[in-house]
């Protein structure tokens, strides 16, 4: 089973961290960002004591948390990977979804991914029953 | 190569499948795809701790990866070589990778046909629809769409 959700550690994170071990979390992590990163700026009371991290872009922000996240995760033996995109691109996408997950793994448990003999038999079956 | 003997990661190179590209094709010789596993392996040689002792049992013995990395690389190769197969053996069928080569064959035939190409064909309909249209709702299910 896989499922697709945020890194957010005030979401499911703390399900991961310490919920049933039956999962591996893979995080996607885009290494390149599209555009020029947006960066922390200065309070002028520092009422959150974020200040220290002024100049600080997203991307850090995103790299520390992972980390941290990572290292989290390690100590308390839960599995993680890191799946590590380039850049945000049209191919790279077309490369993640299409080469990685639908064709090289469905030859890897021995199926033809061009094949959809299941799908087939859910049409017919669709037709039969809109029939009656 | 890291303590386990292990490669630390499994990298998809674009290059690996854009065999017998045009000399027009895209070139994105930078771009691949890395996995960094390796913090789900059992780390080698770890001292004795309780953390340990659970990393042990539960997280993959870089042995087992060790023996899933030919049957990997063979698929990665697998899917890299049908592109080229002209002649399909019945027991392949059906084998569809064209799609592989699909992004770069229509800008090619875009080039080639202009507005005859599927490419082309897509464009004017936009175009046309752009001035009688505020909003568009793609509607597609899974594979199928």
């Amino acid at each position: 089973l896989t499922v697709v959700q945020t890194r957010d550690q005030a979401t499911r994170g703390q399900h991961n961290q310490e919920g049933p071990r039956d999962r591996v979390v893979n995080n996607l992590v885009v290494k390149t960002p599209r555009s020029v990163p947006i960066g922390v700026q200065m309070a002028d009371h520092n009422e959150d004591e974020l200040n220290g991290y002024s100049r600080k872009g997203l991307p850090d922000l995103l790299g520390a948390a992972l980390r941290g996240s990572n290292q989290a995760a390690f100590e308390v033996a839960r599995s993680t990977a890191d799946l590590v995109l380039p850049a945000l691109s049209e191919h790279t996408m077309g490369q993640l979804p299409q080469m990685l997950a639908t064709v090289v793994e469905a030859r890897l448990m021995g199926l033809n991914p061009y094949a959809a003999p299941a799908a087939e038999v859910h049409r017919r079956n669709l037709r039969e029953a809109l029939k009656g | 190569m890291n303590q386990t003997g292990l490669d630390s990661s499994f990298i998809l190179h674009p290059a690996s499948f854009q065999k017998g590209l045009p000399p027009m094709a895209m070139e994105l010789p930078d771009e691949a795809i890395v996995y960094n596993y390796q913090s789900l392996l059992v780390p080698v040689g770890e001292e004795w701790n309780a953390a340990a002792e659970l990393r042990a049992r539960h997280f993959l013995p870089p042995g087992r990866l060790k023996e899933l990395t030919p049957r990997l690389m063979q698929c990665r190769s697998q899917v890299a070589a049908e592109r080229e197969v002209r002649n399909v053996p019945p027991e392949s069928l059906p084998l569809d990778p064209a799609f592989i080569d699909l992004p770069q064959a229509t800008l090619d035939q875009y080039r080639r046909k202009g507005d005859a190409s599927d490419l082309g064909q897509v464009l004017n309909l936009a175009a046309h629809l752009r001035d009688e249209t505020d909003r568009v709702v793609l509607l597609g299910i899974g594979g199928a769409a």
